[in-house]
């Protein structure tokens, strides 16, 4: 109480056209709620773990058996491994650990309203706390999966230490692919739960739209489906970086990138404002 | 005098009585947001939760909100916080704002009350430094040292409340929002708080109180503002601002318990259900009970016994969906439904509405049985629940009722009759402290010996209050036969205000030849705040010596 206070005001005015005010407000969010973030994960790990003697490892299983049953598939030949660039245990574990991490940030970030609500009904924190609690879980949730990667790529024998140095510095790019449409939805989804069951149906199929588990035929359908696919680039990029420590088609990427980047920054903006008017409707 | 730290200009909020169409509207209005267009006046189904309120707050002034459910308090106090978006106007804050809105928001069962302690401070605003250097104090004020490295799961509600308040009491904020959460825990405990929140207050911290403690309203608060239906009613100094207040709900309550007319009786509650467990929302407003109202006194309810099985059905105020158990006599009830209420009209201020419905079996009821409600493994109301003893349908055979046994019909005993005059004139309203003459009169109708009768007079709620019995001096007993009169002369009636029953035995000895509720009649106050149950008159002298 030594220091005046700055006087926060709360108005019916719309804020959307102050976009300054609202910046200046998430930055500020996300320089101060970085400990909030971090205590919320904390719970939100502890929680999730208690009474499970297991605990992460049962995250992993399922990513794993389906990678598992790829990689059986590709060594019977029934699926052409042909073209993968890399061993086919690696390409579909890397590829499965990569694409759990994108539907996990979107899945959490889409339902951050809807599991904060409680929080959101009685305490006003910064959204940003929340933001980041998502990013910070999906980090930790993404250290076993760096971790399994880590492992195959010395099992194959094509462990590049530089290139997977690389592909960790990067890695938290994957998180941010999947934050930029979850947030965006997340207002959408805490009104309509539709939005989530629409978007948890098309996360099933889009696997199958990119070189997840297996390298889709060039020349065909799919193959011109999987440049529009968000996860594409950014998956393939990161696979490649980590086991041959290169990229492939750089300009690409970066397109991507800069969608991802507009619809992140809208989705946090709009996250941002929605809170109060959405809270107390979740 | 100083700057405001508090200023509400204006300030109006509106929810949709439709709970389907309060989140279509919730889109709408997002989508207003983003284009900067503001939604006036109402739409469909929706209705003003706080309407127009101006006000100014300065530093270190303690503001009481009351007002009844619905009334706008908590969305005001939401809106304070900035937990929820005006619909017109403006707040501005000049301070730090601590809200305790619901204690233990954000607490986890499954983690220690130290971890909750960290976790909790954080939500709240601290940094792992300034809660390591409140710790020790939030650990000694919460008095749970022993408890401290346990799960909050297996904490009572009391001690996670406890908890809650020490965490948020250490923040030293400079604005204080209290939502009734400290009726919580025992009563050292909410005197401790109240101690703790004078200490803030003589600080300089401003408080703004929202209450139906109205003795904790006046002890706390030097003003108090009246809302009803989002509006302010009343402002002023907080005793004046309760005593209007509980004038207007004492005559609410009269015209709800007679009716507009005073000579009508209401019918015999005995004879009926005083409150079918089986109510709706709309014909039992005592059931208003929930997650941000959980401290409210038991109520008593009592149930026909003529059914197998009883359907046991509520609501409560929640913040989410959460398991729902009810327990009748410490044993589980089941619950066959449990659905969201589409009520939020009447309760602006609640997230949401469950509604729920249990069965039991006659059976396992015995007379006097428990029912708890436990919602997340929280207890959120208990109930007394009176089971009748089962009616035979004879007449004159008696049965039990929270007023005594009942004798409703008798061949030995007719033209029952009682009335209860002030000032000469008949009437079924008694201002506290008037002379009152209560008339029976009833039929002998054949000869008896040792005739006795009493008054019994009982709360509606069955506390007997008192009793006036011709036994004390026998004066019934010369009486054989004949149409009998009685007028019993009291010259202050210090009942304090609300509904009352007389409960009138006339008896042969020891043995009844009626008993029945023979009068209702309702208790007015003078608009002054009374305890207990009766007003005792009196003369106050004070010395002070020095020391």
């Amino acid at each position: 109480m030594d220091s005046p206070s700055p006087i926060r005001v709360y108005s019916a005015e719309s804020s959307a056209f102050h976009v300054g005010e609202v910046v200046r407000s998430m930055v500020s969010g996300v320089l101060k709620s970085r400990y909030v973030a971090y205590r919320l994960v904390l719970k939100d790990i502890k929680e999730s773990y208690s009474g499970s003697v297991l605990g992460f490892v049962w995250d992993l299983l399922d990513p794993l058996i389906l990678a598992g049953i790829f990689y059986y598939l590709m060594q019977t030949r029934l699926i052409s491994a042909e073209g993968l660039g890399m061993p086919a245990s690696v390409f579909v574990v890397y590829g499965m650990m990569l694409y759990q991490t994108y539907t996990e940030s979107i899945t959490l970030s889409m339902d951050l309203m809807n599991r904060s609500k409680n929080l959101l009904n009685h305490l006003n924190i910064a959204p940003e706390a929340l933001v980041i609690s998502v990013a910070y879980r999906v980090g930790f949730n993404s250290l076993f999966r760096i971790g399994v990667m880590l492992v195959f790529s010395i099992m194959a024998g094509v462990f590049s230490p530089i290139g997977f140095l690389k592909f960790i510095v990067l890695f938290p790019l994957m998180i941010i692919w999947g934050m930029a449409p979850g947030l965006l939805l997340a207002p959408f989804n805490t009104i309509y739960k539709d939005v989530g069951r629409i978007v948890r149906l098309i996360i099933v199929p889009l696997r199958f739209l990119a070189p997840v588990i297996y390298a889709i035929p060039a020349g065909t359908m799919l193959d011109k489906l999987q440049v529009i696919n968000p996860v594409t680039m950014i998956l393939v990029n990161l696979r490649s970086l980590a086991v041959n420590n290169s990229f492939i088609d750089v300009p690409m990427l970066l397109l991507h990138g800069g969608v991802v980047l507009v619809v992140g920054l809208v989705g946090w903006f709009l996250f941002h404002i929605s809170i109060p008017i959405l809270s107390e409707r979740s | 005098m100083s700057e405001p730290i508090i200023r509400i200009e204006q300030v109006s909020k509106k929810y949709s009585r439709n709970a389907q169409q309060h989140l279509s509207y919730g889109i709408v209005d997002l989508l207003r947001e983003v284009m900067g267009r503001k939604q006036e006046g109402l739409r469909k189904d929706e209705f003003y939760a706080v309407n127009d309120v101006s006000l100014e707050i300065v530093p270190g002034e303690c503001l009481a909100l009351i007002g009844r459910n619905g009334s706008g308090k908590t969305t005001l106090l939401k809106m304070l916080n900035g937990l929820v978006k005006p619909d017109r106007g403006k707040i501005s804050i000049a301070g730090r704002v601590q809200a305790l809105i619901n204690l233990g928001a954000g607490f986890s069962p499954r983690l220690t009350g130290r971890e909750n302690i960290f976790n909790s401070a954080s939500l709240m605003g601290m940094s792992r430094r300034e809660t390591n250097e409140v710790l020790g104090a939030i650990i000694a004020f919460s008095e749970l040292e022993l408890f401290i490295d346990s799960p909050v799961g297996t904490y009572s509600s009391g001690m996670k409340a406890r908890l809650g308040f020490s965490v948020a009491i250490h923040l030293e904020p400079d604005i204080l929002l209290i939502d009734e959460v400290l009726s919580v825990g025992d009563y050292a405990f909410q005197n401790k708080c109240f101690t703790r929140m004078e200490e803030l207050k003589k600080k300089g911290v401003t408080i703004v109180f929202v209450s139906h403690s109205h003795a904790s309203v006046i002890k706390l608060c030097e003003k108090a503002i009246w809302l009803h239906e989002g509006k302010i009613h009343a402002m002023g100094p907080s005793l004046e601002t309760v005593q209007t207040y509980l004038k207007s709900m004492e005559e609410e309550d009269k015209r709800r318990h007679l009716g507009d007319g005073t000579h009508s009786l209401p019918e015999k509650q005995v004879d009926e259900p005083v409150v079918a467990v089986e109510d709706e929302i709309d014909d039992d407003p005592e059931l208003q009970l929930g997650v941000s109202e959980p401290k409210v006194p038991e109520a008593e309810y009592v149930l026909p016994a003529e059914q197998e099985s009883f359907v046991l059905s509520g609501w409560y105020k929640a913040s989410s969906e959460k398991d729902v158990t009810l327990l009748v006599n410490g044993s589980p009830a089941t619950i066959t439904k449990v659905e969201r209420l589409d009520v939020l009209d009447k309760f602006p201020d609640a997230p949401l509405i469950m509604g729920f419905k249990g069965t039991e079996h006659r059976e396992t009821l015995g007379a006097r049985n428990e029912v708890v409600l436990q919602v997340g493994g929280e207890t959120m109301w208990k109930k007394i629940v009176l089971v009748d003893t089962p009616k035979n349908n004879q007449p004159g055979e008696a049965r039990d009722s929270i007023y005594g046994p009942v004798y409703p019909a008798s061949s030995d005993v007719d033209q029952i009759e009682c009335r209860i005059l002030v000032n000469g004139e008949e009437t079924t309203t008694v201002p506290i402290h008037s002379a009152v003459t209560i008339q029976f009169s009833f039929r002998l109708k054949r000869e008896v010996q040792g005739l006795a009768s009493t008054l019994n007079f009982h709360r509606k709620d069955g506390l007997k209050v008192a009793a006036i019995a011709s036994l004390t001096d026998r004066r019934l007993n010369h009486i054989r036969t004949g149409h009998v009169y009685c007028d019993v002369h009291i010259a202050d009636f210090d009942f304090l205000p609300g509904p009352y029953v007389i409960a009138m035995p006339i008896a042969e000895g020891r043995s009844y030849l009626w008993r029945d509720v023979a009068l209702e009649f309702y208790v007015e106050g003078q608009g002054q705040l009374y305890w207990g149950i009766k007003d005792i008159q009196h003369s106050y002298e004070i010395r002070v010596e020095e020391a």
